[in-house]
């Protein structure tokens, strides 16, 4: 996967993982490494990068069995670009299933 | 384990900004609670779970848009050339930099006490001023003098800050944040917006301030005259003359001398065969005018006796110029000016003289149309030398605080020196005979040489920059001898090897 591709990506998966619910940054982490294996020093960064732009919201919530934890909520804005990431990615996957449906079709 | 984690990886990420690293390390922070609290492992396992502080660092920075091509470093050690960089500073600024701001704070603070003495002194003791008016005046004017202080002092407060947090950063040492928060408290400005009311109090007595000075300003002048002057009045005026048809006729040379207190002096050209000197004078500062046919020297003498206090300083010369003309048939010869003003411009413009001896404490010197053949000789403290085409032989000008400006002028050698002010030629001599000497000395100001042709010239100055060019590129002087400190020089005339 290109490196771009790759980052929207990422941005299009931690947006989904807070659409169901808000939840913490190693949270996150672990959510999207299960699927794309990538380290934790790439998500902090980017969740970062979303709160500074406005996408994400950040406050603590206290745990009944530990420390007050980060939890991170989408913002309006987060879910409009949530929406048109998904759009695009939908769009992108269904023009490259065409792709492979025809040269299976030919083949 | 933990500690020596976020320590390691705060170092590394030592190239973001405070709050952005923060929040990285929020993040591990976190991730170890999280890993030591509800999954029940140690440090150490979560250290081995999670990349080394290295990779990690490299990663955010890259997201962060640092893209450093040399590999990482930890900022334990010291860096070698931010401490030769601030040794130099140290040396060459801070040595002056910081007695001079200090002694700078201290003096414009002490010139407040003296000024708030001299304005409750001139309430109790009687006869310092004039009126209620002027003590008004003064109390506005050294409020807003401490305004003045106070902004100075917060300069300070900030240079001083500055530079402590530099040093302990360079040499890494200290906290840096605990520093600069006493720093802060040294500040007026913190305190303003701890406690509201001071400034309240700063923008009140900012009010009264300008207001007396306005107002006991207007007032003690449309009720006194300015000090001791009166300004709603005319200056007297006195006139003499004398015929010197005779002298015209049989090429009889005259003097002029002046010694004045006050007063600006203009020698001019006129028609006719009369010598006339007309003086516009103070009541506190009359001329003697002396005109004797038999020595034929004509001299101006005053001396002014009025009472010196900041008050008439302050305003006059700003409403009135007192001073003396004197008008000089054509064809009359004049020998030797000795011209002298303490307080005045001097204009000279049109004569063939034996000699010049100009001596001006405050005013400017202006000389236009003149061939001088003897001794050349100009001194202001605080005014500008302007010479116009001007024949000299050895010019020697000097002035403190002004600046120095010669055009379409000849000589065969010049001395000119300044303090703070530029040096500016332009049009001297050509090529084909060119001048003996130049010196030009200034020290906080410019030299600025364009078509001088002089075979042999020195330039100095200290903060100021040098340029020489001229248009006749085929002239080369004999030596040019050009010293700037801290300027940049620009000399584009050909030396002789």
């Amino acid at each position: 996967m290109s490196v771009q591709l790759k980052k929207g990506v990422l941005d299009l998966c931690v947006l989904s993982i807070l659409a169901k619910q808000d939840t913490y940054g190693y949270d996150i982490y672990q959510s999207i490494n299960n699927i794309l294996g990538i380290s934790e020093s790439t998500i902090y960064p980017i969740l970062r990068k979303m709160v500074s732009e406005s996408l994400l919201e950040t406050r603590l919530r206290e745990s009944p069995d530990g420390p007050a934890r980060k939890y991170f909520t989408m913002t309006p804005l987060g879910k409009r670009r949530y929406v048109a990431l998904k759009e695009a990615w939908q769009a992108f996957v269904s023009r490259v299933d065409g792709l492979i449906e025809e040269e299976e079709a030919t083949s | 384990m933990k500690e020596k984690f976020l320590n390691t990886l705060k170092r590394y990420l030592e190239p973001l900004s405070e709050s952005e690293r923060d929040e990285i390390l929020d993040f591990y922070e976190e991730r170890f609670a999280t890993g030591m609290q509800y999954e029940g492992k140690t440090a150490a396992d979560i250290v081995a779970e999670l990349e080394s502080p290295e990779t990690i660092a490299r990663n955010v920075l890259k997201a962060y848009g640092y893209t450093s091509s040399t590999p990482l470093h930890q900022t334990d050690g010291l860096k070698v050339w931010p401490i030769v960089g601030i040794i130099l500073f140290d040396m060459f600024v801070a040595i002056w930099l910081v007695p001079a701001l200090f002694g700078i704070i201290v003096g414009f603070g002490g010139a407040f006490i003296g000024l708030l003495v001299g304005a409750f002194g001139a309430v109790f003791v009687p006869g310092i001023v004039d009126s209620i008016w002027q003590t008004i005046f003064l109390l506005g004017f050294s409020f807003l003098w401490l305004m003045l202080v106070i902004w100075l002092y917060e300069l300070g407060i900030s240079f001083a800050s500055w530079l402590v947090r530099t040093h302990m950063q360079v040499f890494n040492i200290g906290d840096v944040d605990r520093v600069d928060k006493a720093f802060r408290q040294l500040r007026v400005e913190h305190w303003m917006r701890r406690i509201p009311a001071l400034r309240r109090v700063r923008n009140v007595l900012a009010l009264i301030a300008v207001t007396f000075v306005m107002v006991g300003g207007v007032l003690s002048v449309s009720q006194l005259g300015v000090g001791a002057f009166s300004i709603g009045e005319p200056l007297h005026e006195e006139s003499d003359s004398i015929d010197v048809s005779e002298d015209i006729l049989e090429n009889r040379p005259w003097q002029i001398m002046t010694d004045l207190d006050l007063g600006d002096i203009r020698i001019i050209r006129t028609a006719g065969t009369e010598i006339i000197v007309t003086s516009h004078e103070h009541e506190q500062a009359p001329v003697t005018i002396t005109i004797d046919s038999e020595t034929r020297i004509i001299e101006l003498e005053n001396n002014f006796s009025g009472r010196i206090n900041s008050f008439n300083f302050l305003f006059f010369g700003l409403f009135q110029r007192a001073g003396v003309i004197i008008e000089v048939p054509e064809n009359l010869e004049l020998h030797d000016l000795v011209l002298e003003t303490m307080t005045g411009r001097v204009e000279v413009r049109g004569f063939i003289l034996d000699s010049l001896d100009i001596t001006v404490l405050t005013g400017s010197v202006t000389l236009r149309d003149l061939e001088v053949e003897g001794a050349f000789r100009v001194r202001s403290t605080t005014g500008t030398i302007t010479l116009r085409q001007v024949t000299g032989v050895d010019l020697d000008l000097r002035t403190t605080t002004g600046s120095i400006d010669i055009n379409q002028s000849t000589f065969d050698t010049a001395i000119l020196r300044v303090t703070t002010g530029s040096i500016k030629l332009k049009d001297i001599q050509s090529a084909s005979s060119p001048a003996k000497t130049l010196q030009a000395t200034t020290t906080t100001g410019s030299v600025r040489l364009e078509n001088v042709y002089v075979l042999d010239l020195t330039l100095t100055t200290t903060t100021g920059s040098i340029h020489y060019n001229n248009a006749d590129k085929s002239f080369i002087a004999d030596r040019i001898r050009s010293n700037t400190t801290t300027g940049s020089s620009n000399i584009t005339v050909q030396e002789r090897p």
